[in-house]
């Protein structure tokens, strides 16, 4: 049923599924490829592409079946194209029932399962999952009054005094997708590869412990502390107990429930997974805080293609002084500090031109916001919107790019910055810091590519900005040093390379033991 | 960064049950009361004037009255039971503006049920134009009151359905006495007792539109919002018709049997049975009316508590509690209307003799009449206990039980006949036995089940998340055949 419900789904553009060949890696992907443009799912295409030699199979998970088109071609090396529902798991609801199975363990594990995780947890789970699934399919099982019994028995054992329509809410939103991941068919695969925790890292765990077969994470934004500020943000998730001011109440609300399941979900992945790796360092503290061990953590950095810089010439010293905001006008990117510290800037530097480059239409009032500010502070004539343009062509008259974010993983525009020997100032987010002043191993240590911020310190910015302007000599050795960095550590190639020795080394490795095929030995 | 994750907003908040369910349990209790005012207006006439204008003409009245009051509650038993739905869907929804259009929309669909049921009947049993005229004008009339009375009960006002009621009560019987005093014939005593009825129509319009004074804007719409609404609660309509058609069946099966009589009119009945189970029904009234007081009130407080107690937050322990005392005190009060049915009935059982002298009687009716008390009993556990499964939107179970009773009652009946006199009505009353009883405990099951029902299995945002799903029945049957 399953499995038709998902050949009926797949897009036209995408190929047949062909779930019986087996694959070198399996990509398991939850909310984007090939659904969503950018972002991940561009990653994917290329991880993908440029490992043409191996085979991939790709699963991908979604609330539920969708008449979307796909954003990507599927690569020729992809056999086959798999989509796992989260929110479309259950039969039509069954009110007789002949045979009422004891679900009391069944029950338990998930408690266990949902309040704390594991690869121990997880393992019980599938293996009452399993004794029950002769007696009652789990698709009926989801919607009869076997699942009343258990959800019954959960909401007693870990929040009886909690709103029950709330919690039962919760519950079917968990489970169902839980239910769908542990009922999905697994394409056969040598390794496989989940792109965050959350449901896809459930069923790369389910994968390592079934097969025996390794399984690897790549975390590009770390899924728990997502889902914690969704959910923080969330005003649909009901605050069903009134904790009053006592701060030390024990008693679990429902957002709790919700994070802790995400957080049991996430320590599962990281304990089945023989590798976590990241896009870079600062990540690596949320992926310990929940169980994952320095054996298993490593980092491999989106890299770019220096060519496409090779040619740029550095502005000269004589060209009007450039700072340039490279990105998307809307608030996470705080243009207005920039816009603030260009013209505290304008007082010191005559002259000064401050670029803002991309696009204004994705949010217009925040445009209209920005060049209200621009008028407000009398900087017409310094800041300088050019909407979309190709980077490249400017490069050669920045002399320092600049970057006041208030959240970023890795970007790209200061690998692009420094490919072009351009100093960088940043606020002090995701890898900026990193990029920009060098990982802790960096040897030899090639010094910093420019100034790290605070955030919303338009004061700062403006100084570091100044001083590199100022200072044709500095700007030049932070550029270089960047440069240097850039081509050490993130190019493309280096990815590339990483990737492959690690699909190398996991696809060569031999099968662990799992508990099916150790049955099937003592037979 | 873009791409993970998807909206977990959507998952949780779902809208679980609405109390609209609730206007069509009041229904089904409503519509089974109304056709107790046709017999008790015939018994009537039927005493005043009979000595007056003969027999026959009186017989032919009659049957006039009871075919005409017959096909339209039939018929128009599936328009009425989608309105009332529909009319309680726009209430909740607090779109009032919606209900003259329905009004006017269902009048118009009842119109037309009635129109074909009139056709139907006048093709096969050719009455005479003036008999005709007369049949199917007030066929289509009380098909209008059947309409006026859902709606008036929709917005529970009994005050203006029972003052509605009594004035063209007494004007329907002044009129047919007033023809027949002037020897007017069986047409002209329907046409008098048609006054009364277009009395009651009137009366219970103005009450409804004075209550919704929203002009009708559209009457396209209306009519368009009950046909989609016949689609989506086609189990109510279903299972409606045959309710109706139920209580009539018996009767049926009598006309075309051997016990059956053509009257001059051209329409076939049965007076040995039709007298005698029309006069043991009105039993019932005093049962049905303490059940509906009961459902205005207690019951219907602690309806709403339980649903309540789920929307505000309560934890199982409080709903557990809240689903408790809404079963028990259900089950204790139809029983304790049933032991008060019980006695009225023995009081009929022992009286029949007499009521049989009274009424001018045949002496074998006595059988037919205390079999059809016996059955009065159980039919008020069957309409409460189906109309108990309507107010959790057990639509299903309501259809699957009406047709039941509308097969029991059709091969008992059917059966009874063939054996001998004796047996008269005893296939009414072993229909209505074991459908009560079947019906009961369904509803019984409901109340104990009522959490898992209300929040899985009877949960219609579950049932409509799965509704494209593939059958499960067929996923059971995969798995019974791999395991043999």
């Amino acid at each position: 049923m399953q499995k038709r419900a998902i050949k009926d789904a797949v897009p036209p553009a995408v190929p047949p599924a062909k779930a019986a060949a087996t694959s070198d890696v399996c990509i398991i992907v939850e909310g984007c490829y090939p659904y969503i443009a950018g972002g991940v799912s561009g990653w994917i295409d290329w991880l993908i592409r440029t490992q043409p030699a191996t085979t991939f199979s790709i699963v991908t998970l979604w609330p539920r079946p969708t008449t979307q088109p796909p954003r990507y071609q599927m690569p020729a090396n992809v056999v086959s194209f798999q989509q796992l529902y989260l929110q479309d798991f259950g039969a039509r609801p069954v009110i007789l029932q002949r045979h009422q199975p004891n679900t009391d363990r069944f029950a338990d594990a998930l408690a266990r399962f949902i309040g704390h995780g594991g690869a121990d947890a997880l393992r019980d789970v599938i293996g009452e999952f399993d004794a029950l699934r002769p007696i009652v399919p789990p698709q009926v099982m989801f919607n009869s009054p076997t699942a009343w019994a258990i959800v019954r028995r959960m909401y007693e054992r870990t929040m009886p005094y909690s709103s029950f329509l709330d919690f039962f809410w919760a519950w079917r939103a968990l489970l169902g997708g839980l239910f769908a991941t542990l009922e999905f068919p697994l394409p056969p695969a040598r390794a496989y590869h989940t792109i965050s925790t959350g449901y896809a890292g459930v069923l790369a765990a389910r994968a390592a412990i079934e097969t025996g077969r390794p399984a690897v994470l790549t975390e590009h934004g770390i899924y728990t502390n997502e889902r914690r500020i969704e959910l923080l943000m969330a005003d649909w998730v009901a605050d069903t107990v009134d904790k009053g001011h006592a701060l030390d109440d024990p008693r679990l609300d429902l957002r709790d429930m919700w994070i802790q399941a995400f957080e049991a979900y996430a320590r599962t992945c990281y304990e089945a997974c023989s590798d976590v790796v990241t896009l870079y360092e600062d990540n690596q503290r949320a992926q310990r805080a929940l169980g994952a061990t320095d054996a298993q953590l490593s980092v491999i950095a989106n890299g770019i293609d220096l060519t496409r810089f090779a040619a740029i010439t550095s502005a000269g010293a004589d060209a009007r002084p450039t700072m340039a905001l490279i990105g998307r006008v809307v608030p996470i990117k705080d243009v207005k500090s920039f816009i603030a510290a260009a013209s505290l800037l304008q007082a010191r530097i005559p002259n000064l031109r401050a670029l803002v480059m991309g696009p204004t239409d994705e949010d217009p009032d925040y445009f209209a916001e920005c060049e209200r500010l621009v008028r407000d502070l009398d900087a017409g004539c310094t800041v300088e919107f050019t909407g979309t343009v190709n980077i490249v062509d400017y490069m050669s008259q920045i002399h320092v790019c600049v970057l006041t974010s208030l959240s970023e993983s890795q970007p790209l525009v200061i690998l692009e910055a420094g490919a072009a020997g351009i100093p960088f100032v940043a606020t002090n987010v995701g890898s900026c810091r990193e990029i920009i002043e060098g990982r802790a191993d960096e040897v030899p240590g090639l010094g910093p590519g420019g100034i790290v911020c605070d955030l919303v310190a338009p004061g700062q910015i403006a100084d570091a900005v100044g001083k590199l302007l100022l200072d044709p000599a500095l700007r030049h050795r932070q550029g270089e040093a960047l440069r240097a960095r850039v081509s050490q550590t993130y190019t493309s190639a280096q990815a590339v390379a990483a990737y492959s020795k690690l699909y190398e080394r996991l696809t060569a490795a031999p099968t662990a033991t799992t508990s099916a095929s150790a049955a099937k030995e003592t037979v | 960064m873009a791409g993970i994750g998807f909206q977990l907003r959507k998952l949780s908040r779902q809208e679980t049950i609405s109390s609209v369910v609730a206007a069509a349990g009041h229904a089904a209790v409503i519509a089974a009361g109304p056709w107790l005012f046709t017999i008790f207006s015939l018994a009537t006439i039927t005493l005043l004037v009979e000595e007056l204008v003969g027999r026959s003409t009186v017989a032919n009245f009659r049957v006039v009255v009871i075919y005409a009051f017959g096909v339209s509650l039939v018929l128009t038993a599936p328009v009425t039971i989608v309105a009332t739905r529909c009319v309680a869907d726009a209430l909740w929804l607090r779109k009032p503006q919606n209900v003259p259009p329905l009004l006017f929309g269902a009048f118009i669909w009842a119109l037309a049920a009635s129109g074909i049921g009139v056709g139907l009947l006048c093709l096969i049993f050719a009455p005479p134009p003036p008999i005709a005229i007369a049949f199917g004008s007030m066929s289509l009339l009380v098909g209008l009151i059947w309409v006026a009375l859902c709606f008036c009960g929709a917005v529970r006002d009994y005050t203006g359905v029972t003052v509605s009621f009594l004035i063209g009560l007494v004007v329907a019987l002044l009129g047919a006495v007033a023809a027949a005093i002037h020897d007017l014939g069986p047409a002209g005593m329907a046409g008098g007792f048609l006054v009364g009825l277009a009395l009651t129509f009137l009366g219970l319009t103005v009450r409804i539109l004075r209550t919704f004074p929203q002009p009708v804007t559209s009457l396209r719409q209306g009519m368009l919002e009950l046909w989609q609404g016949g689609g989506h609660y086609w189990h109510l309509a279903v299972g409606a018709l045959f309710g109706t058609a139920g209580v009539w069946v018996d009767k049926w099966v009598f006309w075309v049997s051997a016990v059956g009589e053509t009257v001059e009119a051209g329409f076939i009945h049965a007076p040995l049975y039709d007298s005698a189970m029309f006069i043991s029904s009105l039993v019932i009234i005093p049962s049905l009316a303490a059940f509906v007081m009961k459902l205005e009130t207690d019951f219907f407080d602690r309806y709403q508590h339980y649903y309540a107690t789920i929307k505000g937050h309560g934890t199982i322990g409080q709903i557990e509690e809240s689903r408790r005392r809404l079963a028990t005190y259900t089950l204790d009060n139809l029983t304790l209307i049933t032991v008060a049915q019980v006695g009225i009935c023995a009081v009929l059982i022992l009286s029949a003799p007499a009521i049989v002298e009274v009424l001018n009687l045949q002496f074998r009716q006595i059988a037919i009449l205390r079999f059809g008390a016996l059955g009065a009993v159980f039919q008020f556990i069957f309409i409460a206990s189906t109309s108990m499964l309507l107010f959790f939107d057990r639509r299903r179970l309501y259809l699957a039980l009406q047709v039941l009773f509308f097969s029991l009652n059709l091969l008992l009946t059917a059966t009874t006949i063939a054996i001998n006199e004796d047996y008269y009505g005893v296939g009414y009353f072993l229909a209505c036995l074991i459908a009560s009883f079947v019906a009961l405990f369904l509803a019984d099951r409901t109340f104990n089940n009522l959490n898992f029902l209300t929040f899985i299995g009877n949960n219609p945002t579950i049932r409509q998340s799965t509704s494209h799903k593939v059958d499960h029945r067929w996923a059971i049957l995969r798995l019974l055949a791999r395991r043999s």
